[in-house]
């Protein structure tokens, strides 16, 4: 036992045990869509496209189906016109409506003072060009970096722009040295899919809670109040108590005749949803998600943008537009103290003003849900099915071996091989579905192979009637071994074709990598393991 | 125990011929392998639930509702579910809207294509399966482009809404609640045809690394051969299983099949490195010590492939269950391949070659 424990490839075995229980107990399992319940988008483009436009169309379509990033959808695009999309979410209505998501280019408006600034069809270009302003400027390394997102409007939206921001800054206090005076500038709202046709009811604990609206959520940064963004809206809306007064009932029922949706913060009592039922609103209940204001989701509110004082035309001082400075070219622009934010704000606002417009059309959409009840019962099925698996195992071997000393190592080896399999699998973070699943039963069929190979190699000869066998227990094992990696061989010539040409075949792709990883293992560290096991049961046996 | 003897052993080779002719008859002629959904494209819904329900109202439903041309509907049971599978074919007007398009003349003028979208999308407005807030694009599209674009995407929304419509038939005729077990899948017959694309590029490109990497390792073109002609022997065994039990060609039974691949070629090695490596010994001897390993090999799979059977049955799923049934029938023929085919012919090469040396 002892000098068992001195052979590197023990000590080697035993390590990959213990961390691959520690990547499992910290990292975790995940798992996909056939387990936890939800549903697969494969989404094929009209024609194949190059691998930057693709990973912006699947970036697209990720926001069109969760702009808030809330739903926790996982975009991945493959090979040259496919991107696959899965989300926790498999009820079939609302499957629908996700489909319906991902083919609407979302409507984009920016917003002063209820009024349209200009909205997506009126943006000519957006300039991705660093020599027109596009980028991010270091102004002090480290600490302070201004990003910069040029556009063009087309003449008559730059001609509104100019009369709608003309002179909406005033000016105040503390010009001190800098060259611009100092001014206090309205703010433009920028929307998607800005509600029309739908009354908003929040809840007092909600608008309490959201009474003021950080500028950038997620983030630390100066507020404004939130009935700034209701002037935006122009329709109508409730801060309501556990109850509807009799004053708001009556309010509602007349704006039913305008408005047929109403949209919902998540306090709403049901009292109060039944009686919205009786009147006949349809109801959207938006959740609060993390580091998102709930009115930011709620509205659509995409982007809180500041007029300057140079485009709001404050040195000119008449109404008469002949005299207006006419921006066509307008620069939105911001400061953030790192690259990465500035980065990540920019491209926010890039996504913004394209309205996630496709640079390709979808061909076709396919999905497949499943229920998270299903799931589950997946799960459970496949764990008892590995259990027993290894039980039937065990007592196959113990029928033909009848040798508890060389039947047992087998599974511990065997447990242990799946044990690191999903160890290294929780590593790269990889979602484990059916196929895979069935990868790992293959590659415990195949280890069990292995080592009957093993343990019928090094027996040959040790039985009397084959006497002429008789050959050094090394040389056995070598035998062995020649056998199993032309087995594993054949294996992963089989596997590896499909990672590398399954392009829209994802679920092949995780029953090969479990199987590929799997035979690795086995052959490069659970074999040998057990062979010098083996090999000293047998010469212990035999002395 | 010996298995083959001087005398038996090239008898034994008629055997998997004659096989491999029953099984080519189950594969190609009757009762064939169909395409599954995902290699054809189509829709299928599954629902598990506790009690038995009477599900005799839903075909009629579909039928009638929704001008169906193919429906099919099977009740699946097991100790503790039950639980229905249902497949049907795309919408009729669908259909015909789809054909419709391809035929456009994108030469014509913007008002004239409008005038043809219009009439193409109309029966659909008709079939309760696009509003018309729906289709009001045609006449405020700008240019022919944002026409074609928009008419694509108004017909994959008139799929999505025939399916969620399909979906709440079906929940609401069975009275299945919210937390109703339920798997749908609607594979668009273009990423099903993709499908087979890759399938096939990968089975051809599969087929010859694994000729090389035998080769590569037996040096020797005969036993190499056979080793082949075992693992093709095999893989047509599941597929005339597949045949047999009306298991489809499938993204989830390929991978099966391809596993076999693994299993059946560890004997086939097995067997050829003792056949051959053992140059001082008698073939026939060898492959004769060949058979318990082998055996015990093989016999250990298949009981835990039972063991999967056995639980994906009862708990019915499905996937699991069809590729249980394929390895199943592969390693029966691993069996034949192996132990008939492979080891009679390479002990008569073996002898051959010991002649000459």
């Amino acid at each position: 036992m002892r000098t068992l424990l001195k052979k590197p490839i023990i000590i080697f075995w035993i390590i990959l045990v213990l961390s691959s229980i520690l990547l499992l107990s910290t990292i975790g399992l995940k798992f996909g869509v056939d387990f936890s319940g939800g549903t697969a988008f494969q989404v094929i483009l009209e024609k194949p496209v190059a691998t930057d436009e693709l990973s912006q169309a699947a970036s697209i379509l990720g926001r069109r189906l969760d702009w808030s990033g809330s739903k926790d959808a996982r975009v991945t695009p493959s090979g040259n016109q496919y991107i696959s999309i899965q989300i926790a979410e498999s009820d079939p209505a609302e499957i629908a409506s996700l489909k319906s998501a991902l083919l609407q280019q979302g409507n984009f408006e920016a917003v002063l003072d209820g009024n349209i600034l200009f909205s997506g069809d009126d943006i000519r270009t957006i300039y991705k060009d660093p020599s027109r302003g596009y980028g991010i400027t270091e102004i002090t390394k480290g600490v302070d970096y201004q990003w910069a997102l040029p556009f063009l409007l087309s003449p008559d939206a730059a001609k509104r722009f100019a009369e709608m921001t003309f002179h909406k800054c005033t000016p105040t206090g503390f010009a001190g040295d800098t060259s611009d005076d100092a001014y206090d500038c309205e703010k433009t709202y920028f929307f998607i899919d800005r509600p029309k046709d739908a009354i908003i009811l929040i809840d007092k604990i909600t608008y309490l809670d959201e009474k003021e609206v950080p500028l950038i959520p997620g983030i630390y940064s100066s507020s404004f109040p939130i009935e700034d963004l209701f002037d935006q809206l122009n329709v109508p809306y409730y801060i309501v108590d556990n109850n509807l007064t009799d004053n708001e009932l009556a309010s509602l029922t007349s704006d039913f005749n305008s408005y047929s949706k109403i949209i919902l913060s998540p306090n709403i009592s049901s009292e109060i949803k039944s009686k919205l039922d009786e009147i006949g609103f349809r109801q959207i209940n938006i959740l609060k998600q993390e580091n998102v204001p709930w009115i930011w989701d709620a509205t659509g509110l995409k982007s809180v943008i500041s007029i300057t004082s140079g485009i709001a035309n404050m040195d000119v001082s008449t109404m008469e537009s002949s005299r207006f400075k006419t921006f066509s070219e307008l620069h939105v622009t911001g400061r953030a103290d790192s690259y990465e934010s500035s980065q990540a704000r920019l491209d926010d606002l890039l996504l913004v003003l394209e309205s996630g417009s496709l640079p390709i059309a979808i061909e076709s959409i396919s999905t497949e849900s499943i229920s998270p009840y299903l799931g589950k019962d997946f799960l459970k099925t496949s764990l008892l099915i590995g259990i027993f698996a290894l039980l039937t195992v065990a007592l196959v071997l113990f029928i033909r071996y009848r040798y508890f000393s060389l039947a047992a190592p087998i599974l511990l080896t065997g447990t242990t091989e799946i044990l690191i399999l999903l160890g290294l699998l929780s590593l790269m973070h990889f979602r484990l579905d059916l196929a895979a699943v069935a990868g790992i039963l293959a590659t415990i069929g195949t280890g069990v192979d292995d080592n009957i190979i093993i343990i019928d190699e090094l027996l040959r000869g040790h039985k009397k009637e084959d006497r002429e066998h008789h050959e050094s227990l090394l040389k056995k094992v070598k035998k062995a071994f020649f056998i199993m990696f032309a087995a594993a061989a054949t294996s992963a010539a089989t596997m590896f074709p499909i990672i590398f040409f399954s392009l829209g075949l994802g679920k092949l792709v995780g029953f090969a990598v479990t199987i590929l990883l799997g035979t690795a293992i086995g052959i490069f560290v659970v074999r040998p393991v057990y062979a010098q096991i083996a090999q000293r049961m047998i010469s212990k046996d035999h002395k | 125990m010996k298995f083959f003897t001087q005398k038996n052993y090239s008898k034994l080779l008629i055997i998997p011929i004659i096989l491999l002719l029953i099984f080519l008859v189950l594969i190609f002629i009757y009762p064939s392998i169909e395409k599954g959904i995902d290699l054809k494209g189509g829709n299928q819904i599954i629902v598990h639930y506790p009690d038995q329900k009477d599900f005799s109202n839903l075909e009629f439903a579909l039928k009638n509702n929704y001008d169906l041309t193919e429906v099919q509907i099977n009740e699946v049971k097991s100790l503790s579910e039950y639980g229905l599978l249902i497949e049907f074919s795309l919408q009729n007007d669908l259909e015909i809207a789809k054909a419709a398009r391809s035929k456009l003349n994108f030469d014509l003028d913007l008002a004239t294509l409008q005038l043809e979208v219009s009439s193409i999308l109309a029966p659909l407005v008709t079939a309760d399966l696009l509003t018309t807030n729906e289709v009001s694009f045609v006449n405020l599209v700008k240019n022919k482009e944002d026409l074609k674009l928009s008419l694509n995407e108004a017909l994959i929304l008139t799929n999505n809404n025939f399916y969620a419509k399909i979906t709440t038939l079906v929940t609401t005729e069975l009275n299945l609640g919210s937390d109703a077990k339920i798997q749908t899948r609607e594979i668009a017959p273009t990423l099903g045809k993709d499908f087979v694309n890759a399938s096939v590029k990968v089975g051809i490109v599969a087929f010859v690394l694994l000729t090389l990497v035998i080769l590569l390792f037996f040096r020797e073109l005969v036993p190499s051969g056979l080793i082949l002609f075992a693992v093709i022997f095999d893989v047509f065994a599941a597929l005339a299983g597949m045949a047999i039990f009306n298991i489809s060609l499938s993204l989830t039974t390929i991978p099966a099949l391809l596993m076999l691949i693994g299993y059946s070629v560890d004997t086939d090695i097995l067997l050829s490195t003792r056949v051959l490596k053992d140059v001082s010994k008698n073939p026939i001897n060898s492959a004769n010590s060949s058979i318990a390993t082998g055996l015990t090999m093989t016999i250990t799979t298949m009981s835990t492939i039972i063991v999967m059977l056995v639980i994906s049955y009862l708990s019915q799923m499905l996937v699991i269950f069809e590729i249980s049934i394929i390895l199943l029938c592969g390693l029966v023929g691993d069996v034949m391949s192996t132990w008939f085919f492979n080891a009679p012919a390479l002990i008569k090469y073996a002898i051959k070659k010991n002649h000459k040396n």
